[in-house]
């Protein structure tokens, strides 16, 4: 019985049959994926298994073909991997198709790699990253991932040419290693791949002009000197602060609209003053007798970077996988060339 | 400047030397096939300059629109051909390779030649690799169904003057094996160059989906020589299945449909 299960899983038949099923399958059922974007457009986003346990499986009608797929490729897997094993077993006689049955390994390998990545690791296609302010991985807990530094480069005008950002990556709050990312230039550490997807551009305060002509940019965070030994904190920075009818206040929006400032005046005699700046409504009058004399001239932006952070635990044995295959094409190829040359079955 | 008289001078060398093959085929002058042999060589010689000319001006490889595929397809099949009438003096045995070659060429000189920027994801490599080792893979994959057609013929309608079915096995089987390696090539490039740009090694689009689908029926291919119901006429049958696939892939869907891989 045994025995008849490795012959069959051994048996080029078998190979041909499971190939040729697979074929069918993805033909028909992939016509339905550039016309079904709710369904199938999100699996670059996720792992294929969270795929198919979250998306998939909700949707079976149109996605049956793909659970069928993924089995016969999972058998075309095992039948690639037992012919291997075959040919190992019976390599004093058959080592000169080492060319080809390297392939069969990597093509082996790429596959469980697959698998593996698929279970146990994890996406995150659109992380945005703003300068010295470290974000949390949450699907790695402990990680923490900080934007030292962003320069977007561009020759003349279209897309930008490269994005480059220094990141750090930190473990526990300790830095485990710092890399520059740019495209076609990625962090690559223990499974963990960073690549750059765009950036945008965020406002993050307002550049204003003193009586005296000079600039000053006000930003979250900053401090101001005012007469009298008072002293202006500004809080926090918000681009479109509105007020709803009831008198509350909400941030409507990342881009420009009412730009307001959270602001605290410490006095010299002690006391203190908290509440809301905008340049566009003009000066509280606690700030006006504060002596705030500046006037607002422009916005300030500040870039930020979109990653994709991806984790996949298989990418070195695909590695592999993929490097026995470009290993045994070549050596097919070397081989196939010799026995023309020698007349060595020439038919094949 | 493209160049474009280069590719032009190169068009009319190819259609002299389809002329000749086919004259040939009727006349059966050993002088017309060597002439023909002679301009395929030279428009290649003339093909080739203008792609390095316009690689020069660029400064990567112009594969990025739909002309410069076009371009690249064509220059593949001439090679390929010559490949094969060097090697095995295949002669008219190839024609629909170059009637394909010169269908591609009418198609692009009526298009634009400029040369677009690149994208700052395509400047790597990597890309040109992928690209070229995807073509020549094609390339072979149009010459096994040249191959294929013309063993059917030979099968059903013998005729002397077309190589015997056992010589047309044999290259219709080598055109698929060196297809099959070339692409392999192009999808481990591929697969590398995507995990290093995207993070991903492999793409749930059409177009990789329909990639993988084209390795896959090769590699079934690969194994179905050596099945003897499958050899000669049902390896010919898959042969110009294969091609279907191939052709579906590469223009089909950048043409017809939404993909990562969007001809223009």
């Amino acid at each position: 019985m045994v025995m008849r299960i490795w012959n069959l899983f051994c048996s080029l038949k078998l190979a041909i049959w499971l190939a040729s099923i697979a074929t069918l399958l993805l033909m028909g059922g992939s016509l339905l994926v550039p016309f079904n974007g709710r369904v199938f457009g999100s699996m670059d986003q996720v792992p294929f298994a969270t795929w198919l346990s979250d998306t998939a499986s909700k949707q079976l009608s149109l996605t049956w073909w793909f659970w069928l797929a993924a089995l016969i490729m999972i058998l075309f897997g095992l039948n690639t991997l037992c012919c291997f094993l075959d040919w190992l077993l019976h390599i004093r006689s058959r080592w000169r198709k080492a060319g080809e049955y390297l392939l069969h390994l990597g093509v082996v390998l790429v596959l469980l790699a697959y698998i593996w990545g698929s279970f146990g690791g994890w996406r995150n296609p659109g992380l945005q990253l703003r300068v010295g302010v470290p974000v949390a991985l949450p699907q790695w807990p402990g990680h923490t991932l900080r934007l030292d530094e962003f320069t977007p480069l561009f020759s003349g005008t279209g897309p930008p040419q490269d994005m480059i950002s220094q990141l750090t990556l930190l473990e526990n709050n300790e830095e485990r290693l710092s890399a520059r990312v740019g495209i076609n230039a990625p962090l690559l550490h223990n499974g963990l791949v960073i690549t750059p997807v765009s950036f945008g551009q965020e406002p993050v305060g307002l550049r204003f002009a003193a009586p005296d002509g000079t600039r000053h940019e006000l930003l979250s965070g900053g401090l101001l000197d005012l007469k009298n030994g008072s002293e202006l904190r500004l809080l926090r920075f918000v681009a479109d602060l509105q007020q709803r009818s009831d008198g509350s206040l909400y941030f409507r929006d990342d881009r420009l609209g009412v730009p307001a400032y959270e602001v605290h005046i410490s006095y010299a005699d002690g006391g203190s003053w908290r509440g809301w700046y905008l340049p566009t409504k003009g000066l509280p009058r606690q700030l006006k007798m504060a002596g705030f004399n500046l006037q607002p001239v422009a916005p300030v932006y500040q870039s930020y970077s979109v990653l994709t952070v991806n984790y996949d635990p298989g990418a070195r044995l695909a590695a592999i996988g993929a490097t026995l295959m470009t290993i045994g094409v070549l050596l097919a190829l070397v081989s196939f060339y010799r026995k023309r040359t020698r007349q060595d079955r020439p038919e094949i | 400047m493209t160049n474009l008289h280069l590719l032009q001078a190169a068009t009319v060398c190819y259609t002299l030397s389809v002329l000749a093959y086919l004259t040939q085929l009727m006349l059966h002058k050993s002088w017309l096939q060597r002439a023909a042999l002679l301009l395929v060589s030279s428009g290649f010689l003339l093909q080739s300059s203008c792609l390095a000319w316009r690689w020069h001006l660029a400064g990567f490889l112009p594969v990025t629109n739909l002309f410069s595929t076009l371009f690249f397809f064509s220059w593949a099949l001439a090679a390929c051909y010559l490949y094969f009438e060097l090697r095995y003096r295949i002669g008219a045995s190839g024609l629909f390779v170059m009637f394909l070659n010169l269908l591609l060429l009418s198609v692009a000189l009526r298009r634009d030649a400029a040369i677009p920027p690149l994208v700052a994801a395509l400047d790597t490599p990597f890309f040109s690799l992928h690209i070229a080792f995807s073509f020549l893979g094609y390339a072979l994959f149009a010459m096994a169904f040249s191959l294929g057609g013309l063993y059917l013929i030979q099968r059903f309608m013998p005729n002397r003057h077309l190589p015997d079915l056992s010589l047309l096995r044999k290259l219709n089987e080598e055109a698929i094996f060196l297809g099959f390696a070339l692409f392999t090539l192009c999808l481990v490039i591929g697969a590398v160059w995507a995990y290093w740009a995207w993070g991903y090694y492999f793409s749930w689009n059409i177009k990789g989906i329909w990639s993988f689908l084209v390795w896959l029926f090769y590699a079934g291919m690969c194994h179905a020589k050596f099945i003897r119901r499958w050899q000669g006429t049902g390896y010919a049958l898959l042969s110009i299945a294969g091609f279907g696939v191939v052709l579906f892939t590469y223009l089909g869907i950048g043409l017809l449909l939404d993909s990562n891989h969007p001809l223009e």
